[in-house]
């Protein structure tokens, strides 16, 4: 059930603005009368973060692997097809995140937008009743006590004070809304949380290495033959066969180092130091 | 001592249970042995990936002296290595 306190023509007569005007009785049933009895966190407004999803990087590199090579190709051809596809697909989803992370954004705002337009409504409603309310307590005020006359008006200044508690309610449950969720919706806007930050950076890096990988396997191929790739590929498999211990306790080391160091160093300045110095 | 730490998984917002962080784990680390394997071969000559396959057995000592004196760009091919595979990792946190 979804009742928006909006500005309905039978309560605008009421308003402050016309203040002549007679008002309208609030002898009705209290949903008609348009509470807002649903809870603040079901609101529609909200975007929905799980199916809201206009397609991920995931996704949209995986389209990029169709329209493999027809002719025949070399091994150096495929290798370089290979490598410029992997590289496509990662400037894909690059883009791509950002374009789905900007839908993201323009849609939390325009619910931040909404929800404080709701809240500005409640707040004028409020204001309308309060006034309408202080009117009518002068008029019964100079009525006669008991009559059938007073008694009515009384049962609707009652209604009137129910129905102005619930709008406040549904204000400030709108307003702790605003203030409870702001802080997460700017981190978004704002470049998200300390782990999207890290993972950002994480991406970043692996880019950068990935681009360096290319560069040193280009450069070692100026000095291997095909003839001896087979050779090369029977080696490799013995050595990655040897007991699991063998290698990695040479470079358990190094690796330590470079993990410990990760989350000290900045997407690609310090790798591009280095090459430089090198 | 594991290389990936939880707390390091912790903060990109991976939650594993012991069991399956185990597991995570060795999967990680095979698939760096593997990737820094393929990076030392690719670095070098048919000459001396011919001696390394010779060095198996040979004892960690005489294996480190040949890798250092063979492979001067190992500490940056295991770094690019670690880097490659922790941008996998956080690209696809969302998933794990």
């Amino acid at each position: 059930m979804s009742h928006e306190l909006g500005p309905s023509s039978s309560h605008s007569s009421s308003s402050p603005e016309t203040p002549g005007t007679e008002y309208e009785p609030y002898t009705d049933s209290e949903s008609e009368l348009g509470l807002d009895t649903e809870s603040p966190s079901t609101d529609t407004d909200l975007p929905d973060q799980e199916s809201d999803t206009t397609g991920t990087p995931e996704e949209g590199a995986g389209e990029l692997s169709e329209g493999a090579p027809e002719l025949e190709e070399t091994p150096e051809e495929a290798a370089a097809h290979e490598e410029l596809q992997e590289s496509e697909q990662l400037q894909t989803a690059t883009d791509e995140e950002k374009e789905y992370r900007l839908t993201r954004i323009d849609k939390l705002l325009n619910t931040k937008d909404r929800v404080q337009k709701k809240a500005l409504l409640y707040d004028q409603r409020d204001r309308a009743l309060q006034w309408n309310i202080a009117r009518l307590e002068g008029k019964y005020a100079k009525m006669r006590s008991g009559s059938h006359r007073a008694k009515r008006l009384e049962n609707k200044i009652a209604l009137m004070k129910r129905t102005q508690g619930a709008i406040r309610r549904n204000a400030n449950a709108l307003t702790s809304r605003i203030e409870g969720r702001g802080p997460a919706r700017e981190q978004m806007i704002n470049g998200g949380t300390a782990a999207d930050q890290l993972k950002k950076d994480m991406r970043d890096i692996g880019i950068v290495a990935k681009e360096e990988k290319k560069r040193r396997k280009q450069l070692s191929k100026e000095f291997k033959s095909t003839e001896s790739e087979m050779r090369r590929s029977a080696l490799k498999a013995e050595i990655k066969s040897w007991e699991k211990n063998t290698l990695p306790v040479f470079y358990e080391k190094l690796v330590q180092e470079a993990m410990s160091n990760f989350r000290k160093r900045k997407a690609g300045e310090e790798i591009e130091q280095e090459r430089q110095a090198a | 001592m594991s290389a990936l730490s939880k707390e390091f998984l912790q903060g990109i917002g991976i939650e594993l249970d012991d069991h399956t962080y185990a597991a995570f784990v060795d999967h990680f680390e095979s698939t760096l042995h593997d990737r820094i394997i393929d990076s030392v071969v690719d670095s070098l000559s048919d000459e001396q990936i011919e001696q390394l396959a010779a060095q198996r057995g040979s004892g960690g000592e005489q294996l480190w002296q040949w890798l250092s004196a063979n492979v001067p760009e190992l500490q940056d091919i295991i770094r690019a290595e670690i880097d490659i595979l922790l941008g996998e990792l956080a690209e696809h946190s969302d998933s794990i």
